[in-house]
């Protein structure tokens, strides 16, 4: 019985290359007859902020209050900034879990109970099955492909001249690297990149390099999730002095801060409406963190 | 020779089984089903021609080094060596597989490293050694072939 509920779990993460795989051999066909990507129609925004949700993210359009919130503050602190979080990072070809998929009702179903009930138990099968997309991004095998395709969707929606920040959480983190890595050497992206990661979890992939800086924002009582990245990939390890996260780690392009007592999830998370110190909720201690972070890392007022 | 045909048998499920699992992890399936099908066969031949390679890179070593020692004992225990990849479709598990890959390749390495020790009576650091350019070759060309039929 016990076995059965560990295979119904993990199906998830076995099969998540399934979905790489079925995206890359249709592109493959479909590639001749491809358009040339074009810049983005409008004038060119100031800056460009991606959001990339963490893995318990259903679909880039659908956004938790919460983190509309920290978003829109943050946008409210540049003029002429542009947000983009329609980008769902846990599938290559941009696919909501609510698209043309054969188990879309059963999302759907575990969508809505989370509406009615968030943090449900059901939810652990969303985050399961994005971890398994998160673990196909950061394989060295299928994440080429996979990355590849998250950075086409982002290409067609950055301006490539424009300085560009990603803000991650959580397991975003790790799709940010990915893609950001095929912008730089596919699709011969030139822009500043930067990242600033909520409680990111990292992996050893060696794309990390392609960002301009990279920011951990870890509140001090977050210390088990970010744990896990460091548990499954041995080029997190310390004694790995030569793996490229501890070479990017020991740099001056990476920077760890603790925006305050913030955990990983819960009413006291980085988008938390609980109240860090008086006046401020710990969302709002976030935003004017990463504010702060972005006006050093991109000198704007 | 009923043991080489034993062992020649596990060579070829076992290089069936890791062409094929390979195809799938480096996006190098193309076509229907029978041309998938013969690509595997043709991969699976190569593979078992690079152990067989290895086998004579390992015979020629110790007919150097040590006393000579028969050819079709070498590849029964390269055959039989190759047990552990028959676990090889394990590896489509993405990041835990790629580990896995890399512990079966070494796996295979340690095995006959160990067969022919006792087999030979040659030293550990010797038979390391002698074994080590066949088994570089032999799992090289096979990630070149996929890496050049899959994306990069």
């Amino acid at each position: 019985m016990i076995a059965l509920l560990l295979l119904v779990l993990f199906l998830p993460i076995i099969l998540a290359p399934m979905e790489t795989a079925g995206w890359w051999s249709r592109r493959r066909v479909s590639r001749t007859n491809e358009p040339e990507l074009s810049k983005p129609p409008g004038a060119p925004p100031k800056i460009q902020l991606v959001y990339f949700t963490g893995v318990a993210g259903y679909s880039g359009d659908f956004l938790a209050r919460r983190e509309k919130a920290l978003l829109d503050s943050i946008a409210e602190q540049f003029p002429g900034m542009r947000v983009h979080h329609e980008i769902f990072p846990y599938s290559s070809s941009n696919l909501p879990l609510d698209g043309e998929r054969v188990f879309r009702k059963l999302w759907m179903w575990l969508h809505n109970w989370r509406l009615k009930i968030p943090n449900n138990v059901f939810d652990a099968l969303i985050v399961i099955r994005n971890v398994g997309q998160l673990l196909v991004s950061s394989d060295p095998r299928y994440g080429p492909v996979f990355n590849e395709g998250l950075a086409e969707q982002l290409r067609a929606r950055l301006h490539p001249d424009i300085p560009t920040v990603f803000l991650a959480y959580s397991g975003g983190a790790q799709m940010a690297v990915g893609a950001a890595d095929e912008l730089r050497q596919v699709l011969e992206y030139r822009a500043p990149l930067h990242l600033i990661a909520l409680g990111g979890v990292f992996t050893d992939d060696p794309g990390i390099h392609a960002f301009d800086s990279v920011t951990q924002l870890l509140g001090s009582r977050d210390y088990w999730v970010p744990w896990l990245g460091w548990l499954l990939f041995p080029g997190l390890w310390r004694w790995q002095f030569w793996s490229a996260w501890n070479r990017y780690r020991r740099s001056p392009r990476f920077q760890k801060v603790v925006p305050g007592k913030h955990c990983h999830v819960g009413k006291s998370d980085y988008f938390g409406f609980a109240e860090a110190s008086p006046g401020q909720s710990y969302g709002e201690r976030t935003s004017e963190v990463v504010s702060s972070v972005i006006r050093g890392k991109l000198r704007v007022s | 020779m009923i043991a080489l045909l034993v062992c020649l048998s596990i060579l070829f499920v076992a290089g069936f089984l890791t062409v094929a699992t390979a195809s799938f992890t480096h996006f190098a399936i193309v076509g229907s089903i029978r041309e998938t099908f013969r690509e595997f066969l043709i991969q699976t031949g190569l593979f078992i021609a690079s152990a067989y390679f290895w086998a004579v890179t390992v015979w020629a070593g110790v007919y150097w080094l040590a006393e000579g020692v028969s050819l079709t004992l070498l590849v029964e225990i390269l055959g039989a060596s190759h047990f552990p990849l028959l676990v090889y479709p394990l590896t489509i598990v993405p990041t835990i597989g790629f580990r896995l890959e890399q512990l079966l390749r070494l796996a295979v390495y340690a095995l006959f490293v160990s067969a022919l020790i006792v087999v030979v009576d040659m030293s550990p650091l010797l038979a390391a050694l002698v074994c080590l350019p066949g088994w570089f070759f032999h799992f090289v060309t096979q990630e070149a072939r996929m890496l050049k039929k899959g994306r990069r």
